[in-house]
């Protein structure tokens, strides 16, 4: 397997008004990838094109070596999918479903399911449709995780979770990946669950994959300085990263190499959220040019 | 379809029919069917006045409403899979997005209708058999069959499984039904139109004794055959990569 | 062990990590060959990634504070301790001697400064 539980290479989809170019990366085993972008920026479409429900232009798809296409059905028992809505059928009952998921899967796990239902507090016979939001987010993870997945991919699994569930699913999440086999793939807009369990930041932008980087390197190569307008100068403007002039000052994502062209800012170690934002904003500045 | 290939359609199916509804239904019409058939069989085969010589046509008759009454809830019952697992092709892609992450290839779905129209013609030619040994068996007790009458059947079954065939592949399953309703029914009026017409002369309808009786059977049987081949091969030729499952991709 | 990440913080992440445990080495408050935190356990606890976690003990045992033994876990090292203790003095110092240039440079008198030391090292004598 080569140590890659997912690999991308060159995927590509063009849709009437949006291109996905040329997406790449890895995910390493037991690591958590934090998917990042704006809206419509591409990071659906990946996951999408992941789990082979829209057709691709181009590229490869590799799941623990194996291809998502030629060897969906090996590839799908690998993979526990959490939507950003909810995919259930509102009409039945989560007994029912886990049924289904029991003649599907291989390798279904009925009473790690039951277990689950439990904890959450997540009714067998009421009708999905009567269940909140937040419970059927549960449900979904409590499927993706009871047919023992290599590869967790959730689409904004915490969206909807009161801030006490969040937490719990993150601790479930760090547990999942301990034993340095398992994978997760995390795209959300909530940044800060990424700070707190991200180990890889994906950032994708307009349809192009911009960064791909560990949590570390990314705390090395980048910092937010902050200061007064003053310190900004017409030399070390060009270093800034989506600078923002404010009322109070300014303040920017810079290489970190570039620390001394300032003087007299406040520095900070930039989080996920800062690497996002001010990454969206130099490119809102570069492509109205 | 391979074997591998058919094991996994019937697990789909299998999968698919928590959803429905109707998933059972079918087999309850099924047992309503037998039940009728038996009757009518008891009611030939025991001997009966000549005025009640119609009751062997009228069993070819009554094959063909076992057949609407299969297909229907089948047609019903693969509409409602088929809206639980398609709806991405009219917009809401809920169920649709579970049975994609679900361990299933696209090409299941397909090969999972062409499983249920096999078990509609399945049922549908045991109804056409049983239709055609009552008529031989009340003929050989001296009945008067319009032989042309079942020979008749035989051929509009053959239509409506052609057509529910090509609606199946075509993803319409309303289309089938309608269809198979209206045959079926334009038909059943026909038949009693010539029971009412006693003088009407057996030879204008001898062209179609072929397809009554014992050929009537092979002649059924192969024709379900050879429209299971078709369907077949057109699954083999279709691309069917990915799910499809929204409309812009 | 008590660290405080702070993520407001000028340094990245992984190595507020390394040096809140090198200072806790250093002030005695992990002892000799004491078994340190798993990789895991540290992230979960301080709410950070493996990788942060990773990074800060990968560079500590490269810096010769801690060795880990497979299958066992991660421990403190002692023998150049007392070696490490007087550099970091030293580095402590550097920074100290930078910090009173520059009150120099800003006019603060000596007697200031004086006063200031002899409140941290003369206790209540002085209150």
């Amino acid at each position: 397997m080569n140590n890659m539980i997912l690999s991308i290479n060159g995927l590509a989809k063009s849709y009437k008004d949006f291109t996905l170019k040329d997406a790449s990366f890895e995910i390493e085993q037991g690591t958590v990838m934090g998917l990042i972008g704006q809206n419509g920026a591409g990071k659906t479409t990946i996951i999408r094109l992941i789990m082979n429900m829209i057709n691709r232009d181009g590229g490869t798809v590799k799941v623990c070596g194996l291809d998502n296409i030629n060897d969906e059905i090996a590839v799908k028992n690998k993979i526990g999918y959490v939507s950003d809505e909810s995919f259930f059928f509102y009409a039945t009952t989560l007994a029912r479903t886990a049924k289904a998921c029991s003649y599907a899967y291989d390798n279904w796990d009925a009473d790690k399911f039951a277990d689950f239902l439990k904890k959450w507090e997540l009714p067998e016979k009421k009708k999905i449709a009567a269940l909140s939001k937040g419970m059927q987010t549960k449900a979904m993870l409590a499927v993706a995780l009871s047919h023992n997945p290599e590869l967790l991919i959730l689409d904004e699994p915490t969206a909807g979770l009161d801030p006490v569930a969040r937490i719990e699913i993150l601790d479930l999440l760090r547990d999942f990946v301990s034993d340095g086999k398992r994978s997760v793939l995390f795209s959300t807009h909530i940044t800060g669950d990424l700070d707190k369990i991200a180990d890889v930041i994906t950032l994708i932008i307009d349809g192009q994959i911009r960064e791909s980087m560990s949590i570390d390197a990314i705390e090395d190569r980048y910092a937010v300085i902050s200061g007064a307008s003053s310190k900004l100068t017409s030399e070390n403007e060009k270093y800034t990263i989506g600078l923002r002039e404010l009322n109070t000052g300014f303040e920017s994502l810079i290489l970190r190499e570039n620390l001394s062209k300032f003087e007299g800012v406040s520095v900070k170690n930039p989080n996920v959220e800062n690497l996002l934002t001010f990454s969206i904003w130099q490119n809102r500045k570069e492509s109205s040019k | 379809m391979t074997m591998v290939q058919r094991k996994r359609a019937v697990k789909l199916q299998k999968t698919m029919y928590l959803y429905s509804k109707f998933g059972r239904a079918w087999l309850l019409m099924l047992l309503v069917a037998v039940l009728q058939i038996t009757i009518i069989t008891i009611a030939s085969i025991a001997g009966l006045n000549d005025g009640e010589c119609m009751i062997a046509p009228a069993s070819a008759m009554f094959t063909f409403v076992q057949f609407l009454v299969c297909m229907f809830p089948i047609g019903v019952d693969n509409d409602i899979n088929e809206r639980v697992t398609q709806d991405a092709y009219h917009g809401s892609v809920m169920p649709a997005k579970f049975m994609c992450s679900l361990p299933f290839e696209a090409r299941d779905l397909l090969n999972f209708k062409i499983i249920m129209w096999e078990k509609a013609a399945a049922v549908n030619v045991l109804f056409v058999t049983i239709g055609h040994i009552i008529s031989l068996i009340a003929e050989s007790r001296g009945y008067m069959v319009y032989r042309g009458a079942s020979g008749l059947f035989t051929i509009m079954a053959i239509i409506t499984e052609i057509i529910c065939i090509i609606a199946f592949l075509l993803k319409n399953n309303i289309l089938s039904i309608f269809f198979g309703a209206f045959i079926g029914f334009s038909f059943a009026f026909a038949c009693d139109i010539m029971d009412e017409l006693s003088d009407m002369s057996p030879d204008a309808m001898s062209s179609l004794k072929i397809f009554s009786g014992v050929s009537g059977i092979i002649i059924y049987i192969a024709a379900t055959l050879i429209i299971a081949i078709v369907g077949e091969l057109y699954i083999k030729r279709k691309k069917n990569v990915s799910w499809n499952m929204f409309k812009k991709g | 062990m008590n660290l405080f990440i702070n993520a407001a913080g000028d340094k990245p992440m992984y190595e507020q990590v390394k040096d809140g445990i090198k200072e806790a080495i250093l002030s005695g408050e992990l002892k000799a060959h004491q078994l340190m935190p798993s990789v895991r356990q540290l992230a979960a606890d301080l709410n950070v990634s493996m990788i942060t976690t990773k990074r800060a003990y990968s560079d500590l045992e490269r810096d010769g504070l801690i060795y880990t033994v497979a299958g066992k876990g991660t421990f403190v090292k002692t023998e150049d301790i007392g070696m490490l203790q007087e550099k970091h003095i030293g580095e402590v110092m550097e920074q100290f001697i930078r910090q009173a240039e520059e009150l120099k440079r800003l006019g603060v008198p000596i007697e200031r400064l004086d006063n200031e030391m002899k409140k941290i090292y003369g206790g209540n004598d002085n209150e």
